[in-house]
């Protein structure tokens, strides 16, 4: 298929990527516009976010080939790059991303088909998550251990912006181009519908189908395994050299539970003795039964922080435990200076 | 030779733009041709360079033969290193960011030796005088140096035939006299040149012979005594001052394009601004609009200061046309575009409506309100850009170059509007190279050069002058006309 | 651009393909291994290479204000976030009952500065990027990956049309002054009304010139062959392979790093 590119083809993506690229200080400009309507220091930003998503979804209607949309995006990207974007490389990352859902949407949608009638769902929700890909970049980069809320209303956000630019505006804009004569074809391969039996209907669906499974499986992928930081806060994960990995909550240990008076002597902090009720570390290690050569534990919170104990000592410690607050499990430790408490915790890796 | 047989072409078929067209083209031999706007002239020209039917789909039929063969079966590529196509907008065909790249282009397609290549792009550069140009970004230069560089990286793939597609479109007269220059050298190389041309005038003198273009068939061309338009009376202008600037200096980046200038512009006035390209013609109608901010010197409109006046009051007193229509439609439809800047500066109001309207209809637009306005032809988006920043009466027009491709009916609707406008105590600035233009419908001729005013005065004085300084093409070439 | 020239001439040694590796690599091992000391020593290295390559570091005042603001915004966001490592202090301190709230800790110091330098990092090693490329090479190289050139000269035409549209848009923007336009964001309907006001006009002016170009091109042989050759080339030298191995050392390196078996480099980066 790819083959059969031409060189207008070529020309057109590359005409449309730059005056994408060209326009993207218009669409910051604009988004500034918002911020200051609002009387906020930034933030529209991502309101905006389709309006970069529009041009790949241009190229991607008046190109109608597969993966001309990943193409797309790359080269929007490198052009931004190249005209001097304060975020250089990851814009081009941003938008090559960006430009794979697009293609994945399109294919969902059926190429061949007239991207006018039943596919424009499809188009548009591809858009849609095309814009709210680049929070996810973002915040892989720079936003690292942001809470999910933050993630999820922005993300939202983005992505409403993703449909009404780069869906509706830019059907509005294609209609457009095609009535006035620039472009040929958006309207005019509009097809035929056959009388549609239960069958043919099921089978025009297909794609649109995979498509909509194809996010949702993603995205619980997303939540369960790449973003396990936003699980559940009261879990947390034995792993490393043990017999027996697992997962679990204070709640499977609710037989073991103890409470110790503990002090936190920080070199600025200080917490006044107090009681806390929680398992013991070693309970639950001993559960996942330490392998022979384990020498120590590594405790590692959401936000990255770790810290390392030797693994007889933890075995041995009856002031060691996890307890439950109010952001998550917390490490207590009794017998250690106050900057071994950890806070959120997720994993024990022993090593 | 070139040659073509019976030659016909439709995009649609059913409108027929080419009928029965025989055509013969020499080595060495410059043909010019000319004909009306829509006659088929560059689809003849396409049809020729084999990009009909071969990229452009329609129906077409008869035959292209070149050296004797018939050249149907072809692939494009080798059609094109036989004969080569310079289209109309230099801008649209330069693809690389550098001349030498630009010009390397054809070469390293063609797989050419590095040592070839050296040559040809030497060779080729100094045909249309732009050798001193290889180290530069393609996006720097000029309009017409844009044309050269255009029609060197055609010569470097060394074509038998050339086929320029209106080259004088984008040159000053100076640009004009260099491609006169440029044609008769190829003549001597031996190649064969089809040039499609508007203005005669430009490239009579090295023609060997002219054809017409009508009805889709070709004839010879026999001179047709033009109808000139009837000369304007002349108004004598007030001393009473619209819009001035005192010391103006501009620049972009560090490019200082604007000079200390000052000018005012009179009611009554009718003026031609005159220049090269890249005199800053445009850059003064931007400045005198209230569009640019200068970075010395101050712009009044009447007795304020431009500054101090609200953007939508600038709007109602001055209008610019700028040079490409599509730049200056925004709307959906014609009416709405016609009745835009109406709306914005809260001018709605039946007399305003009805004058649209006559405005619409008196430039032929009439049966078009409802149309895209991007699909309009070049022309009518021309006179469209004029009418919708007229409706409201503005006290000042800024006109750049309004009478390219217009037809005689357009042409007299614009000057109409000119001295309308003038007449009721208003004026008008015009950036024009037709020195006719300025002769016989201008009462002040304003020439630039290098950001600054050379000469200010009557038509008379300032074309006089023009000759006596050396510049006598400004004066005397009918560009554009 | 205009100085463009200049750095080939001075930084032409290095193939362009081997310079986008090595700004990919070096991005991919801060992300591997995020570590404020390792980016502070990278962001060094940059800088000292802007010196040798004699790029300009200049930036707008703009530019320079947004990247400051945004730096320390990323500091502020990770201290505001994280809660684990030695307190320092607290963002709202007690007051009576009220506070303390947002503990500062050293680790979300640590954390905020890896952040930030990360971001100065790939916003200069970018910039250099870009002053010491000539984009032609580049994509006359990526014909090495085994990209078509047809395919890679995408990007020639649209860095050549960048200008140009830039300045299509500047009038564009300017007819729309005149005849009273002004940008205007006070609802949906007339965010979209501003966008069309500048994407219409500018889309059927840049669309308008596909066919002219593609048809310049075709007829310069543009796809004659599979193969072409170049007036313009940069050769792939040993000292690029040098180079690029030194680079993937690095990547190692980061890996390892990250992993926890250099313990005790990673107690000094």
């Amino acid at each position: 298929m790819s083959s059969s590119i031409s060189t207008r083809d070529i020309v057109t993506i590359a005409i449309l990527s730059s005056l994408g690229g060209a326009l993207s200080t218009f669409v910051g400009y604009l988004g500034n516009l918002i911020n200051l309507s609002l009387g906020v220091p930034f933030g529209a930003g991502q309101f905006m976010a389709g309006l970069h998503v529009f041009w790949i979804v241009l190229i991607r209607v008046i190109v109608p080939k597969r993966g001309v949309g990943t193409a797309g995006g790359l080269l929007k990207g490198t052009v931004e790059m190249f005209a001097g974007s304060t975020h250089g490389p990851v814009i081009v990352l941003v938008s090559l991303i960006q430009g794979f859902f697009v293609d994945m949407g399109a294919s969902a949608a059926g190429s061949s088909e007239n991207p006018k009638d039943s596919s424009r769902i499809t188009w548009w929700i591809g858009a849609g998550v095309a814009s709210a890909a680049n929070v996810i970049v973002l915040q892989i980069f720079y936003f690292t251990g942001a809470p999910i809320l933050y993630i999820i209303v922005i993300s939202i956000l983005a992505f409403c912006s993703g449909i009404i630019f780069a869906g509706y505006f830019a059907w509005e804009t294609l209609e457009f181009l095609n009535d006035a004569g620039t472009i040929s074809g958006f309207q005019s391969t509009k097809p035929v519908i056959p009388k549609s039996t239960p069958r043919v209907v099921v089978h025009r669906n297909l794609p649109a189908v995979v498509f909509v499974l194809f996010l949702t499986v993603g995205s619980l992928y997303y939540t369960t395994n790449v973003a396990h930081v936003f699980a559940d806060p009261y879990t947390c994960e034995v792993r490393g050299l043990v017999d027996n990995p697992f997962s679990f909550s204070l709640e499977d240990f609710a037989s073991s539970e103890i409470t110790i008076e503990a002090e936190l002597i920080g070199a600025y902090t200080h917490l006044e003795p107090a009681n806390y009720t929680g398992i013991l570390i070693s309970t639950i290690l001993q559960q996942a039964n330490i392998q022979t050569g384990a020498v120590g534990l590594q405790i590692i919170a959401r936000d990255g922080y770790s810290i390392i104990f030797d693994i007889d000592t933890v075995m041995t410690d009856s002031n060691f435990l996890l307890t439950r607050s109010d952001d998550g499990l917390w490490l207590i430790a009794g017998d250690y200076d106050g900057s071994m408490w950890v806070r959120k915790v997720t994993l024990l890796q022993v090593y | 030779m070139l040659e073509s047989q019976n030659l016909a072409f439709s995009y649609d078929g059913k409108t027929q733009i080419l009928r029965s067209i025989d055509l013969q083209i020499r080595p060495g031999e410059v043909v010019v041709l000319t004909g009306p706007t829509g006659s088929g002239k560059s689809t003849l020209a396409k049809c020729l360079s084999g990009f009909i039917p071969r990229s452009i789909e329609g129906e077409f039929s008869g035959e292209i033969i070149i050296n004797g063969e018939n050249t149907s079966d072809y692939p494009i590529a080798e059609i094109s290193r036989l004969v080569s196509l310079v289209q109309q907008d230099p801008d649209s065909q330069i693809c690389t960011l550098k001349v030498s790249d630009e010009v390397a282009f054809g070469p390293e397609n063609y797989e050419f030796e590095l040592k070839t290549m050296e040559k040809l792009i030497k060779s080729s550069l100094f045909a249309v005088g732009a050798s001193h140009l290889h180290n530069r970004n393609t996006h720097t230069l000029s309009g017409g140096e844009k044309q050269r560089l255009a029609i060197a990286s055609m010569l470097s793939c060394q074509p038998k035939y050339l086929i320029l597609d209106e080259p004088s479109a984008s040159l000053d007269p100076k640009g004009i006299l260099l491609l006169r220059k440029i044609l008769s050298q190829l003549k001597d190389k031996n190649v064969g040149v089809l040039c499609i041309e508007h203005n005669l005038d430009a490239i009579r003198p090295v023609a060997d012979s002219i054809l017409s273009v009508s009805n889709g068939t070709i004839t010879n061309w026999t001179q047709i005594e033009e109808q000139t338009l009837t000369p304007s009376p002349a108004f004598v202008p007030s001393n009473k001052s619209l819009l001035s600037l005192e010391g103006i200096d501009f620049s972009y980046g560090s490019t200082k394009v604007i000079q200390d200038v000052s000018m005012s512009i009179h009611e009554g006035e009718i003026i031609a601004l005159m220049g090269g390209n890249g005199s800053g013609k445009t850059t003064l109608v931007s400045l005198l609009g209230g569009l640019l901010e200068p970075d010395i010197g101050c712009v009044h409109l009447g007795k304020d200061a431009m500054s101090d006046i609200d953007r939508k009051n600038i709007a109602k007193r001055i209008s610019v046309v700028f040079q490409n229509p599509n730049h200056q439609i925004f709307e959906r439809t014609v009416w709405k575009e016609q009745i835009l800047t109406s709306e914005i500066i809260d001018n709605m109001h039946e007399d305003s409506i009805e004058r649209s309207r006559n405005l619409l209809n008196s430039a032929n637009l009439g049966n078009f309100v409802d149309r895209n306005p991007f699909s309009l032809s070049h022309g009518q988006k021309r006179r469209l850009n004029i009418t919708s920043t007229i409706a409201h009466l503005p006290d000042i027009l800024l006109l750049d170059e309004p009478f390219i491709g217009q037809d005689q009916d357009g042409k007299s609707f614009i000057l109409n509007a000119i001295t309308e406008t003038a007449s009721a105590n208003g004026a008008a600035l015009v950036v024009t190279h037709n020195p006719n233009f300025a002769r016989n419908h201008c009462n002040r001729v304003i020439f630039v050069e290098n950001g600054s005013i050379l000469l200010d005065g009557s038509p008379e004085t300032v074309l006089q002058r023009l000759v006596e300084i050396g510049h006598s093409e400004y004066s005397e070439l009918g560009v554009n006309s | 651009m205009e100085n463009q020239t200049e750095f080939i001439q001075n930084r032409g040694k290095i193939n362009p393909l081997l310079k986008i590796l090595l700004l990919i690599i070096t991005i991919s091992g801060i992300m591997i291994y995020p570590s404020w000391r390792l980016s502070s020593i990278l962001l060094v290295v940059v800088i000292l290479l802007f010196r040798v390559s004699r790029a300009s570091l200049k930036l707008s005042r703009n530019r320079t204000k947004f990247i400051i603001i945004f730096s320390i915004l990323l500091l502020i966001f990770q201290v505001f976030i994280t809660v684990n490592g030695t307190v320092l202090g607290f963002v709202i301190p007690q007051l009576s009952n009220f506070g303390p709230y947002f503990p500062i800790t050293d680790y979300g110091v640590e954390r905020g500065l890896s952040i930030a330098s990360r971001f100065l990092l790939v916003v200069l090693s970018s910039m250099l990027f870009v002053a010491v490329t000539d984009p032609t090479l580049l994509a006359h190289s990526l014909t090495r990956l085994k990209i078509p050139y047809r395919y890679s000269f995408a990007l020639i035409i649209a860095l050549r049309f960048l200008p140009l549209f830039d300045s299509e848009n500047q009038v564009v923007r300017m007819a729309q002054k005149s005849r009273g336009i002004q940008p205007e964001v006070g609802g949906l309907r007339k965010i979209l009304r501003t966008i069309q006001y500048t994407f219409f006009p500018l889309l059927v002016s840049s669309l308008s010139r596909v066919e002219s170009l593609a048809i310049s091109m075709d007829g310069r042989g543009f796809g004659y062959s599979e193969n072409r050759t170049y007036f313009r080339k940069s050769q792939w030298k040993l000292s690029d392979t040098l180079l690029l191995v030194l680079g993937l050392g690095y990547v190692v390196l980061c890996f390892l790093l990250a992993l926890g078996y250099l313990p005790i480099l990673s107690a000094i980066i």
